[in-house]
């Protein structure tokens, strides 16, 4: 019965860690006329910060996000931008005021987000799924597929 | 005081003209200065708005296009200064029982501008704010834009409007100058007119008249002028009818005044006739007696002187011759005295004298000789010329002539007389001068004795025809001549006698007798 006890509160434990790894794996998605296939972390943050506007073929950089207030979202803020959510508002918002940086389109859905960034060349998005469009690819972060 | 109505006309469009410029150039540029203010004001408030909407869209629901676009808006205006994000903090005690907001700039585009947070619109500058409230952020938008756009737009309308106002008053010059000549110039025609036709000259027509009022008021005006002319003339016919009315009728009263001065003339010359008939039969008898015994007395004193039987003495004798001497003289005075008398009768008596057609101009010539002959024969000094103007043309006429020759010799005389006396004072050059003259008139001939002698004072002309009066010296005349003559003249053959005169000069005597 004890056994029986540890076992149940081991999978649970594991559920949640499996929950929680999914929830925090965050996936790398790219036009196939945008980012490259890897990239490292630095240059990740770089261009997710607006501080990169255009990628080497000359596609503008389109930024795509679940919105924060959704799981992904959450961590994206809390993983990649070092920021919580009101904080990523924010620091968006400097951004377009000033005009120095096109924000990131924010999505509700993973799906829609994959649309996205499948339809526009040189977007890119965080999403937490691999992508399941033809017309997107992985990018890996520092040779990792997810984060 | 007398103002033209072209000043007037023309200071009505001017000041008509000189308002709307005013309006033109001051009040509308104001005015739209102030709606365009307005406007701005509006338009950047619209702006901020819109940015806080942006702004507050974007932070609820991670969609930050409406503040890239709202921002790319505002940035492309060339007004705009800056634009600020201000975000507000509430801030609490520790106790979390008092709090107080604290504002700061959290961002401003562009970035070198640092507006205060107490910012306000100034002449030069519209600063709007426009608030929003997120969950996690509130704050403002502060948007600030220049009012250049606007003062310069102003500028413009001003400019314009000044323009503008140039053309209408110089528009307004030409119309006020084209209506005061279109309408005070026929007016001050029509006064000309007016004024001309009130001095009476009833000449004056207007011509050239627009079709509008003024053009009918000419009309008629031409139609009065032409009516009063008109009657002017009517009138001035009726005049000179009534004049030459009134003339016959001032003859006419002067013919009954003058004819009246006869009647009365006549009258009291009758009268006279008649007194002195009375008079002069009265005094005849005892006239005859004294002559008759005067004579008597004279040839009883010649007997008594003559007879060799009665012894006078010389004493008596020279008595004899006194009393005769006297007799003498009261026998001239009586034969004096009875002529005068015997004159008196014959004036008062009418002439039983005959009638017969006689040539008048002999029987002038006739007397006119007789008379001067028997002067000369009186007088040998007696000198004077004389002349006669006879017209041929007269036939004889029906008169009395030993009367009608009574009374030329009588006229004749009187001339001499008046001649004669004039030589004896006038100088050396003076030419005695009797005339006789004939003239057929219509119905009747003139006869006019006239001379240059002294002329009969004025005072007295009017006497010379009574009875008795004469000018001569005593002796020299009875004053019964011209009483006689214009009895002879007036009542024996209605004809007229009258004496023209002037003193010093001549005098005319103009007998009229009728034809027939």
């Amino acid at each position: 019965m004890l056994f029986i006890q540890v076992l149940l509160c081991m999978f649970f434990i594991f559920l949640s860690m499996n929950a929680r790894s999914q929830t925090e794996m965050l996936t790398v998605i790219s036009n196939d006329k945008g980012a490259p296939a890897e990239l490292k972390l630095s240059d990740l943050k770089s261009i997710l910060l607006g501080e990169k506007q255009r990628w080497r073929n000359g596609n503008k950089i389109s930024i795509a996000l679940m919105k924060t207030s959704t799981p992904a979202g959450t961590y994206t803020c809390k993983r990649i931008y070092d920021m919580s959510s009101d904080e990523l508002k924010k620091f968006w918002l400097a951004l377009v005021f000033e005009g120095k940086a096109d924000a990131p389109q924010f999505f509700n859905t993973t799906s829609e987000l994959e649309n996205f960034v499948a339809e526009n060349p040189g977007a890119i998005g965080i999403t937490d799924q691999p992508p399941a469009s033809a017309d997107t690819h992985i990018v890996l972060i520092d040779g990792k597929k997810m984060l | 005081m007398f103002i033209p109505i072209k000043i007037k006309i023309r200071a009505a469009v001017l000041i008509i003209v000189l308002l709307f410029t005013f309006f033109t150039l001051f009040y509308f540029p104001k005015q739209e200065g102030n709606y365009l203010l307005k406007a701005y004001n509006s338009q950047v408030q619209n702006l901020a708005n819109s940015v806080a909407l942006g702004v507050k869209i974007a932070l609820n629901e991670e969609n930050f296009e409406g503040v890239k676009t709202a921002m790319e808006y505002v940035k492309d205006k060339p007004d705009l200064l800056f634009v600020s994000l201000v975000q507000t903090d509430t801030l609490w005690n520790n106790a979390h029982t008092n709090y107080t907001l604290k504002q700061s700039i959290f961002q401003t585009v562009p970035s070198n501008v640092h507006p205060s947070l107490q910012i306000h619109s100034t002449d030069s500058a519209i600063v709007k704010r426009a608030g929003f409230k997120t969950s996690f952020m509130s704050g403002d938008i502060l948007l600030a834009f220049s009012t250049n756009e606007i003062n310069q737009t102003e500028k413009s309308i001003r400019f314009t409007s000044l323009l503008v106002g140039a053309c209408i008053l110089f528009v307004g010059m030409i119309i006020s100058f084209w209506l005061s000549k279109n309408i005070s110039k026929p007016v001050v025609a029509l006064s000309n007119a007016a004024k001309k036709v009130g001095k009476g000259d009833l000449t004056p027509v207007i011509t050239n008249y627009a079709n509008d009022e003024i053009g009918e008021l000419a009309q008629v005006f031409n139609s009065m002028v032409q009516a009063l002319s008109k009657a002017q003339r009517e009138l001035k016919n009726t005049n000179e009818t009534l004049s030459a009315t009134n003339n016959t009728l001032s003859t006419t009263l002067n013919n009954l005044k003058s004819t009246q001065a006869q009647l009365i003339h006549a009258e009291k010359m009758a009268s006279l006739g008649e007194l002195t008939a009375g008079i002069a039969h009265e005094i005849q008898n005892p006239l005859n007696f004294i002559n008759n015994f005067s004579e008597v007395n004279t040839e009883l004193i010649d007997e008594i002187l003559s007879s060799p039987n009665i012894n006078i003495s010389e004493e008596l004798k020279l008595l004899c011759n006194d009393i005769k001497t006297n007799n003498t003289k009261i026998i001239y005075h009586g034969k004096r005295a009875d002529a005068i008398v015997k004159g008196m009768l014959q004036h008062s008596r009418t002439s039983s004298g005959q009638k017969e057609f006689t040539d008048i101009n002999d029987l002038c010539d006739e007397y006119l000789r007789l008379s001067f002959h028997g002067l000369r024969a009186k007088d040998k000094s007696f000198n004077a010329d004389f002349k006669t103007d006879f017209d041929e043309g007269i036939d004889k006429i029906n008169i009395v002539s030993q009367d009608i020759g009574r009374v030329l010799l009588n006229l004749i005389n009187n001339a001499f007389y008046s001649v004669t006396e004039k030589r004896k004072t006038a100088d050396e050059n003076y030419k005695p001068v009797v005339s006789i003259q004939t003239k057929k008139l219509s119905d009747n001939i003139e006869i006019i004795v006239s001379d240059n002698g002294n002329g009969i004072p004025q005072n007295i002309v009017d006497k010379i025809f009574q009875p008795f009066f004469t000018t001569k010296p005593t002796g020299l005349g009875t004053g019964l001549g011209l009483s006689i003559s214009y009895d002879i003249i007036t009542k024996e053959h209605n004809g007229t006698i009258k004496a023209e005169s002037r003193e010093g000069e001549g005098t005319r005597f103009i007998i009229t007798l009728p034809c027939k």
